[in-house]
């Protein structure tokens, strides 16, 4: 199964849409509990960046029957160090983000500790792609 | 209400008991209460409202939005009184909000004496004590934010659509059952047989005495609603000021203070007792809703208590209640802060919550943690996977692709039509063999055109 979100700038009441659609869908499959709150976390935080960082984006998920992979891309300023984005409190979020409640540098590092497979394409200018892969154990259910 | 069960048909299969019920002579099939339903658990088949058992929460939202009258509340009848020699009332504090502040707990207290109540414990009594409780298992590690378990709703729905929350829930006794088991204690040495009566706004707390959540049986004996006792108690009341009744012994004793456990018949209230910080409010399940999915997606950040109640207002808006939820909820937010209300007239002696009451050796007040261990829950609460489309996953994802190509082709107006409350549930429905394509109305006119 394939579906896809459009994830757009900056738009706090439209953010966790894909997360809470995912985690609907994930439910009805009747995947275990613990894993579909994973799933939710990480892709929130996830989803919250595009917004936030990426300039907006877009998500795509595909559920197959041994796992799940999360695509998120933008066409935003990059990561120019990836290490000291993954760093837990590091964040590049305004001062006006930080006022709502977001940039608390917890993103990455969430996604890292979520998600089963983290992988990070960007280029400073161009973009970034991040891909999040859950392992679902067999007989888990 | 009860009495109209006979006359009425269960739509619901009769494994699992449940308050709220449909009359089809009074439903016309409209689908208002399909588009409401927090569990989505209602359908429209051949002009009628059907409600799916297994998914419905007894929230009532249906019986509030029905502009027919046609959802009803079912709670226990007066009737069952005479099955007991010594009977308790069990006001839950939202009863006070149905009287002005004119009326005085007093009075109300010996309006229940006059219907042929024995003895009148009030449940605030319980959610003072729950109060306690709540502040003990905030002191220790654990899940955040703790989601209050007084609204059985609530329980409810995250069962059902929030299965990862539940280790969020407070695992204690709501303050009914906690008020109920007191009386049964204070009690004790009597002879007949007690009845204890939980006087009620709420639809959802008829069917957790019959089935309660967490724990294996209800100290409660039967429901009775707000609506059935609303003008006995008025008339009684009224009866009482024009020639005062011989005042008679009571086993059990009006207590004083228990104006914040009284709190709790609003939203709010809970947690003006509680005086905790970084809790929240929220009230009216679509909100609840909202919330929680907030909390799911890890959202929200330093909140370590959430009192959420089902009902707009809290329990002063529930489905049985009889007076205006915003003049309720106003009335309780008084009598809940101010004691000039009861100032004014006394008609029966009071004793301080502190000494508590009733008789004998088993008046000393429990310390808090052996509270904890007294009226803490003792059975799991499990997730109630109803959305499941199949336990067999690799089936349910098929099922799942199915559903992604049904909506393709359906109209994505959810108009309700077809009887189902969104294009969604409609596609959901198909693949579950529950209905077909061609309930959809608007489908079914393009492939004519």
């Amino acid at each position: 199964m394939k579906f896809s979100y459009m994830i757009p700038r900056l738009d706090f009441t439209a953010a966790g849409k894909a997360s809470t659609d995912t985690k609907r869908r994930l439910t009805q499959i009747g995947l275990p509990i613990a894993f579909i709150k994973r799933v939710t976390i990480a892709m929130y935080e996830a989803e919250m960046n595009v917004a936030i960082h990426g300039g907006g984006g877009e998500a795509s998920v595909e559920v197959g029957t041994d796992r799940i992979t999360a695509i998120f891309s933008d066409q935003g300023p990059g990561i120019p160090d990836i290490d000291l984005a993954m760093q837990e409190g590091y964040s590049t979020a305004s001062e006006e983000i930080r006022n709502m409640g977001f940039g608390a540098g917890m993103g990455l590092p969430n996604m890292k500790r979520n998600a089963d497979e983290l992988r990070i394409d960007t280029e400073v200018g161009k973009g970034t792609v991040v891909t999040m892969v859950f392992h679902i154990e067999k007989g888990a259910s | 209400m009860t009495d109209r069960k006979d006359r009425m048909e269960f739509v619901h299969a009769n494994s699992q008991f449940h308050s709220v019920l449909l009359d089809p002579n009074l439903c016309v099939g409209c689908t208002t209460c399909i588009r409401y339903c927090p569990t989505q658990a209602i359908r429209v088949r051949d002009g009628k409202a059907r409600i799916f058992e297994e998914r419905c929460i007894d929230c009532g939202e249906c019986i509030r939005r029905c502009p027919k009258g046609a959802k009803k509340a079912v709670s226990d009848p007066l009737l069952l009184m005479g099955g007991y020699e010594c009977r308790v009332a069990l006001p839950a504090p939202s009863l006070y909000g149905q009287f002005g502040t004119d009326f005085t707990t007093g009075e109300i207290f010996e309006a229940f004496y006059s219907l042929g109540f024995d003895e009148v414990f009030d449940v605030a009594w319980g959610a003072v004590k729950a109060t306690e409780i709540t502040r003990e298992i905030l002191k220790l590690p654990g899940p955040r934010p703790r989601i209050s378990s007084a609204c059985p709703v609530i329980v409810r729905l995250i069962q059902q659509r929030f299965p990862s929350l539940i280790p969020n829930l407070m695992p204690i006794l709501p303050p009914s059952e906690i008020a109920a088991m007191e009386v049964r204690r204070q009690l004790a040495g009597i002879s007949g047989k007690i009845g204890v009566f939980f006087i009620s706004p709420c639809t959802a707390k008829v069917t957790a005495v019959r089935m309660p959540l967490g724990f294996p049986t209800s100290f409660i004996d039967a429901v009775l609603s707000f609506q059935d006792l609303f003008l006995p108690l008025k008339k009684a009341i009224n009866a009482n000021r024009s020639k005062p009744p011989a005042r008679k012994e009571h086993l059990l004793q009006r207590m004083e203070g228990l104006e914040p456990g009284l709190g709790w018949a609003r939203s709010d209230g809970e947690l003006e007792a509680l005086h905790i910080d970084n809790a929240v409010t929220v009230d009216g399940i679509g909100n609840v809703i909202e919330l929680f999915e907030a909390i799911e997606n890890d959202a929200i950040d330093g909140i370590d208590y959430i009192e959420a109640l089902a009902c707009p207002g809290g329990c002063v808006g529930g489905p049985m209640a009889v007076e205006n939820a915003h003049v309720a909820r106003t009335t309780m937010r008084i009598r809940s802060q101010s004691r000039g209300v009861e100032k004014a007239e006394a008609p029966s002696p009071t004793v301080p919550v502190s000494a508590s009451s009733g008789i004998g050796a088993k008046t000393e007040s429990v310390p808090a943690e052996k509270s904890l261990a007294i009226y803490s829950w003792s059975e799991p609460i499990l997730p109630k996977p109803v959305q499941v489309l199949d336990n067999d996953m690799a089936k349910a994802l098929m099922m799942a692709e199915e559903i992604d190509i049904l909506l393709e082709k359906l109209p994505g107006i959810d108009c309700g039509a077809c009887g189902a409350p969104d294009c969604h549930a409609l596609a959901e429905d198909i693949v579950r063999g529950m209905a077909s394509f061609e309930d959809c109305i608007i489908a079914a006119r393009q492939k004519k055109e």
